[in-house]
């Protein structure tokens, strides 16, 4: 059950954060010479703000799945152990690792989401 | 007379703290021979390399190894389809503990195909002959059934070199959906309910080195993508099979 | 007794193509979250504030050459882990799972990426 919903999450998530990132070029390619004003008139606009609060949630899960998928891939013991001698600290690596992308992750989207609506 | 390098991985847990490369010489064949004949040719010569071969013709899955690194069955891979400037390195299948020379452990490959359960679960009573199906049901396991567990694919896998006891692996990933996919199973929810955790299954990224390399033409990613379905199906509660 | 040795010389392996996207696409992934995600913060918190930081970040843009092509490859970074991942996608509805298919899907991103990367830098350099 776990296994398909995270899967699932992934993808559907994917399509979330393209759609945002395509919603924010299209700003880019349709305005020339952007000034101040016309930046904060979009990307400070009520719709703009609620879409990039949901993208810097849903990007954090969806890199805290892909980043937990890298370290159990290799700070593990075997995969440690097969490239050098650090096979007894591997776990304690690995959590040190989930820990930092952990904070940092929620450091910039919270950060991220009190800016736009400070 | 041309010649040809042969560098072969060697070990002997008996005399060696490491296993090393070692480089043999040969006159190059006048015509076309197996990789497997060229290992016999030096075992003439040095008694002592070891290596697994049983069938010579490609169906019994022994010989398999990490050939000028891709890996393959030893007996009908043609050395001329292998060699790259008269040289040709010979390993063993990656990711598996040697034993000695070529040899390698085989049991995580094995315990994950006992795992999936590899044989038809029917608990209805036994017809007198055989449990009837269909011609189209059965070409359902065309492309399924065929593998010969060679551990060509499972080891050339990058996530199964990483957790070899937690992902199940192509091999018997494919087996797996064999038998899903077969309609005298009656277990198929059962099945993917062992299959649903985020290991067995879900470690493949589509990375495709076992299509590469399997030496049957088969293609467990394909089988692989269509478990996915099937768990996503199961997932969403609709009926996969009457029992 | 001693612990059997393994082959795992990754250097010695054979790595075709689709190999190659799928872990670029992971490392694309890794650098997306751990640089450009802060570099993202860096951008909204100085192109919001008030109209002098956003003159003198866009300034900074245009002027510190290893700062703009920060930029630059952050972004073509993300983009090829979008591409590589509308790739997966296509391939999740069982498209293209055969070996030629995938071989030449992996071909097409990749090129594809790589004239984005060139254009980008050229548009840049303008």
């Amino acid at each position: 059950m776990i296994g398909s919903r995270l899967w699932l999450f992934q993808r559907i998530s994917s399509l979330f954060l393209l759609v945002y990132i395509i919603y924010i070029a299209l700003f880019f390619v349709n305005n020339n010479n952007i000034s101040y004003f016309d930046w904060t008139l979009f990307f400070l606009s009520f719709e703009t703000r609620v879409l990039t609060s949901i993208f810097f949630i849903i990007v954090l899960v969806h890199g805290f799945i892909g980043l937990w998928t890298v370290g159990t891939d290799y700070l593990t013991p075997r995969t440690l152990g097969l490239y050098s001698s650090f096979a007894n600290i591997a776990d304690s690596l690995r959590k040190i690792y989930q820990a930092f992308f952990v904070l940092l992750g929620l450091f910039c989207s919270i950060s991220i989401i009190y800016l736009i609506w400070s | 007379m041309q010649k040809i390098e042969v560098n072969l991985y060697r070990y002997n847990p008996e005399k060696d703290r490491f296993p090393y490369m070692m480089s043999y010489s040969l006159d190059k064949p006048k015509k076309d021979i197996m990789v497997l004949d060229l290992l016999n040719m030096l075992k003439e010569e040095d008694e002592s390399i070891s290596y697994r071969r049983s069938c010579r013709e490609g169906v019994c899955g022994s010989d398999g190894m990490n050939i000028n690194g891709k890996n393959g069955l030893a007996c009908i891979t043609p050395l001329s389809s292998v060699i790259k400037k008269n040289k040709i390195e010979l390993r063993p299948l990656p990711g598996l503990p040697v034993i000695r020379d070529l040899v390698v452990d085989m049991t995580e490959f094995y315990a994950q195909y006992e795992k999936i359960k590899p044989f038809l679960q029917n608990d209805t009573e036994a017809p007198l002959q055989e449990r009837l199906q269909s011609p189209e049901d059965r070409n359902k396991l065309d492309g399924f059934y065929e593998c010969i567990l060679c551990a060509c694919c499972s080891t050339s896998c990058p996530s199964f070199w990483w957790n070899p006891d937690k992902f199940v692996g192509p091999a018997a990933l494919l087996q797996a959906y064999r038998f899903l996919a077969d309609s005298r199973d009656l277990k198929t929810a059962e099945r993917l309910d062992d299959l649903s955790d985020p290991f067995s299954v879900y470690r493949c990224h589509g990375i495709m080195n076992c299509v590469s390399v399997c030496p049957k033409g088969l293609n467990p990613n394909e089988a692989i993508g269509e478990i996915k379905d099937m768990l996503l199906k199961k997932k969403k509660n609709i009926i996969v099979s009457d029992g | 007794m001693q612990t059997r040795p393994t082959f795992i010389n990754l250097f010695k392996i054979n790595l075709p193509i689709t190999a190659i996207v799928s872990i670029t696409h992971r490392l694309a992934g890794m650098y997306n979250f751990f640089i450009t995600l802060p570099l993202s913060l860096y951008l909204v918190a100085n192109s919001t504030k008030d109209k002098s930081s956003f003159d003198f970040l866009a300034q900074r843009i245009s002027d510190d050459i290893f700062f703009g092509l920060l930029i630059i490859i952050s972004f073509n970074i993300l983009l090829y882990h979008i591409l590589t991942g509308v790739r997966h996608l296509i391939m999740d509805l069982h498209i293209g799972e055969n070996l030629q298919a995938a071989r030449l899907s992996s071909f097409v991103v990749i090129l594809t990426s790589l004239i984005i990367f060139l254009f980008s830098i050229g548009v840049y350099l303008k």
